[in-house]
């Protein structure tokens, strides 16, 4: 019997202002037959550091996050404010 | 030397040279291959490694319709396209899989493309005809709270459910050391759709306020004071509490 628990990158979704939404799942295992997964949530904003985050991360951030869409999400944050 | 038995000559019964047994034009029980002679439709028994039990047309070379059923409304029915019904013979406009009556799995149960729930309209290849009537999402998981200004935070997990476009999120901090800050969250599970109400208690963080809202298009909750729109700011102060949850729409 060989438990194992490891963290994997279970999901990732680009929403409509280019913020990434990640989903981290963390898989235990018995001899490769899964026991149990998970799940841990963020949202990374266009701009957001992604230094650490999973390769596949940065390679969507960098694709997705053009400086025009950068500028747009700062942009309607500081917009964002209910009247 | 085996030698074929035959009686009733071509549709009677005949028992081949490698066991078939050919019972008229509509029963074969074989063991691996064909029937011999391969004509005819009929319910065919096969062994070998991959068993099955089938209704083909040896003639035409096409599968057709089985039944398991004492009438035309009971039992199992698998069509000529490949649909299977249970408890029905004639299946629902571009159903694959039709039961009629109560349905209990007692073990997991996988619909990846969503469920659709008083769906009226007409549905192909796994696409609902009306989305906002298809359940297509439920998750469980963890978030990771950020408090602007805290520090030495007892607890920064809280938890989430979401259900189809609705998320409810709780948090419980424990005790923690706060600045005079803007009181503002971030770290939500999903972005937000619309701006969206929270509430809070057992808060000594930000005094003035026990609820704000949920900031569009983003992972971001402000505090509000009472009667305002402006974000509440935080006290400086050690051993702050702080008791939150909420649903919002992404």
């Amino acid at each position: 019997m060989a438990l194992i628990k490891q963290t994997v990158t279970g999901q990732i979704e680009v929403g409509e202002n280019g913020s990434i939404g990640l989903r981290t799942d963390t898989v235990v295992t018995d001899d490769g037959v899964e026991l149990n997964r998970s799940f841990h949530r963020k949202v990374l904003a266009p701009g957001d550091d992604v230094t650490g985050e999973d390769a596949k991360v940065q390679a969507v951030a960098s694709a997705v996050w053009t400086t025009e869409v950068v500028a747009a999400f700062v942009a309607a944050q500081a917009a964002a404010t209910p009247e | 030397m085996a030698s074929e038995l035959t009686v009733g000559g071509i549709n009677g019964t005949t028992v081949s040279t490698t066991g078939q047994v050919r019972v008229g034009a509509n029963l074969h029980v074989v063991g691996t291959g064909n029937p011999s002679p391969s004509t005819g439709q009929g319910l065919e028994f096969a062994g070998g490694a991959s068993p099955y039990v089938q209704s083909y047309d040896r003639t035409a070379s096409t599968y057709l319709p089985f039944s398991i059923s004492t009438s035309s409304q009971l039992g199992f029915h698998q069509t000529t396209n490949a649909n299977v019904l249970i408890g029905s013979a004639t299946a629902a406009s571009g159903a694959k899989l039709e039961v009629t009556g109560a349905v209990t799995a007692t073990t997991l149960s996988t619909f990846s493309a969503g469920i659709a729930l008083g769906n009226t309209g007409t549905a192909s290849a796994g696409t609902p005809s009306s989305p906002a009537q298809t359940l297509d999402w439920y998750e469980e998981g963890t978030w990771t709270v950020a408090m602007n200004g805290a520090s030495s935070v007892t607890n920064t997990v809280g938890y989430y459910t979401r259900i189809g476009n609705l998320v409810q999120i709780s948090y419980y901090s424990g005790s923690f050391t706060s600045t005079a800050v803007a009181a503002t969250i971030t770290g939500l599970p999903f972005d937000a759709g619309t701006y969206q109400v929270f509430t809070a208690a057992h808060n000594t963080w930000t005094p003035l306020s026990s609820s704000g809202y949920v900031n569009i298009s983003s992972d971001t909750m402000k505090f509000t004071d009472t009667g305002a729109t402006g974000t509440s700011t935080a006290v400086a102060a050690a051993s702050r509490y702080l008791m939150v949850s909420g649903t919002y729409r992404i």
